[in-house]
């Protein structure tokens, strides 16, 4: 049976979507079914009405798995988006990238509150008592203990981004890990706990770095980073470019083993994501979204021989690609 | 060939003539794509002309910028949705997902339903997804988006008043 595609009046258009909505809603009683009957018996263009809503459905039909999430999920970032415009963010794939990040919360702590956790993926920005300020990368435990002595913050697990606040509290500023404690000498740095220890990169003014477990002290100016370990601090080198990219929503590496960049997107994203000894080592430049690591990933395949082998949203390797191997060869 | 062209034509030359090159900066400085940009740039004036009554404006260029913006939501809304299904694909094996041009079918039909839906809220929007793809019943949507029952049937309404336009005219 065909439908007639002639629109009915707005008032039984209104009426059959009522009729709609409350046979919908599960709740619909026999007294309302046979109301219902007797409004759809009434006249044709009740009937009409009816039916070309029924039809609405069709349109959805096919509609599921991809398709369906792609046409919920669409709308995130647009709006954030178009707040951008104008403001001369270039590029669609970098706002999309940063948008996560516009939206900041900005959470008042006092300090007796400690334990500060951010889930995978997650980033927030914190501010002390003492009006420090505080950003918590992804998968990252701090407690804050201040005391009349000194401002202490004990960085449990993942990154820090500090900035310390006022100057002209006596109490000493210092960040402390199982590796090390930091001491902030006005300033702005990372801190980052690893397998191998702690990295301390200085962003600003210096920072007095010394191992838990010697007497030894080394301040670090502006510019520089050094890996802290229990007995013994490392060289002082350069700072990674992008070593806070992070902030900005960007993983940035510049010539890095696809290894390093792939255990660095891991952090942002949960579940396992490994990659094949075989191309571990090649080596990969360039920024990525943090945000949206699947956006990531993709972005690998245009330059480097590799595929994304994915058993589920959970268990991703990067692995070598059969046929860019065999056209490399 | 002027003496035929009627006085809101001259105006789009006009603007055309004197901001062209300018818009065409202010949408490069906003689309990553110089070619998209471009393409923006003339379907701002092609809108401009399509305009049943168009008054020369005070403030040409913040005008042009208005109109240009609207074209980049809904190119914006078109890109987010083709990423967002280029996305979801990632997440399922090579071999179940659907052919390259069975995917190009699908994204028009995307886009059409997301042209459908273009003047819901947000929120109207979701609510009325949730309820025609995944059959949520209005207490869960309304607990999944944050707002009242009644609140979650108007947005319904709304949405279905919304689809019944596209597909069969305004009611009479």
């Amino acid at each position: 049976m065909s439908i007639p595609t002639r629109p009915v009046s707005s008032k039984v258009l209104d009426a059959a979507i009522a009729w709609q909505l409350c046979l919908d809603c599960g709740q619909g009683s026999d007294a309302e079914r046979e109301e219902f009957a007797k409004w759809y018996a009434a006249s044709d263009e009740h009937a009409r009405a009816w039916m070309q809503l029924g039809m609405l459905d069709q349109r959805f039909v096919g509609t599921t798995g991809p398709a369906r999430s792609a046409l919920i999920r669409s709308r995130e970032g647009v709006s954030r988006q178009m707040r951008n415009v104008g403001r001369g963010v270039a590029g669609f794939a970098l706002a999309l990238g940063l948008t996560l990040f516009l939206g900041d919360r900005f959470l008042p702590v006092n300090y007796w509150l400690a334990d500060q956790r951010t889930a995978t993926g997650e980033q927030r920005t914190i501010r002390l008592s003492d009006n420090t300020l505080i950003r918590l990368n992804t998968h990252s435990a701090l407690d804050v203990k201040f005391d009349a002595k000194q401002r202490r913050v004990v960085l449990q697990e993942g990154e820090i981004f500090v900035e310390t606040g006022s100057h002209e509290d006596p109490r000493p500023f210092i960040v402390e890990t199982d590796e090390g404690q930091m001491r902030a000498l006005g300033t702005k740095f990372l801190v980052k706990r690893r397998d191998d220890g702690t990295l301390l990169s200085v962003l600003q003014s210096a920072v007095a770095a010394h191992p838990q477990a010697s007497d030894n002290e080394l301040i670090l100016r502006e510019g520089q980073q050094m890996l802290i370990q229990r007995h013994s601090l490392g060289p002082m080198v350069a700072i990674a470019p992008g070593a806070d990219a992070w902030m900005r929503g960007m993983l940035v590496v510049d010539n890095a083993p696809l290894k390093d960049v792939i255990a660095e997107l891991g952090r942002y994203r949960s579940g396992y994501l490994g990659v094949a000894s075989d191309v571990a080592q090649l080596r990969i430049t360039g920024s990525f979204p943090l945000n949206n690591t699947d956006l990531a990933l993709k972005a690998l395949l245009p330059t480097l021989p590799v595929e994304i082998e994915q058993r589920t949203h959970w268990w991703v390797t990067v692995v070598a690609s059969e046929n860019k191997q065999t056209r490399k060869l | 060939m002027s003496s035929f062209q009627s006085p809101q034509h001259q105006l789009v030359g006009t603007l055309y003539r004197d901001h062209r090159s300018w818009l065409l900066a202010w949408l490069r400085r906003n689309v990553a794509c110089p070619h998209r940009a471009e393409d923006l740039s003339q379907d701002t004036f092609i809108r401009l002309l399509g305009r049943e009554q168009l008054d020369a404006p005070r403030e040409p260029r913040a005008f042009l910028v208005q109109v240009a913006k609207g074209l980049l939501f809904d190119y914006f809304r078109r890109a987010a949705l083709e990423q967002a299904y280029l996305n979801e694909l990632m997440l399922i094996p090579e071999a179940e997902q659907p052919s390259l041009e069975a995917q190009q079918l699908i994204l028009e039909d995307l886009k059409a339903i997301d042209r459908m839906l273009g003047k819901l809220s947000s929120k109207a929007r979701a609510a009325f997804l949730y309820n025609r793809l995944d059959g949520l019943t209005h207490a869960e949507i309304a607990e999944k988006i944050g707002v009242s029952v009644p609140r979650v049937r108007q947005y319904l309404a709304q949405g279905m008043r919304q689809c019944y336009i596209a597909l069969y005219g305004e009611p009479t």
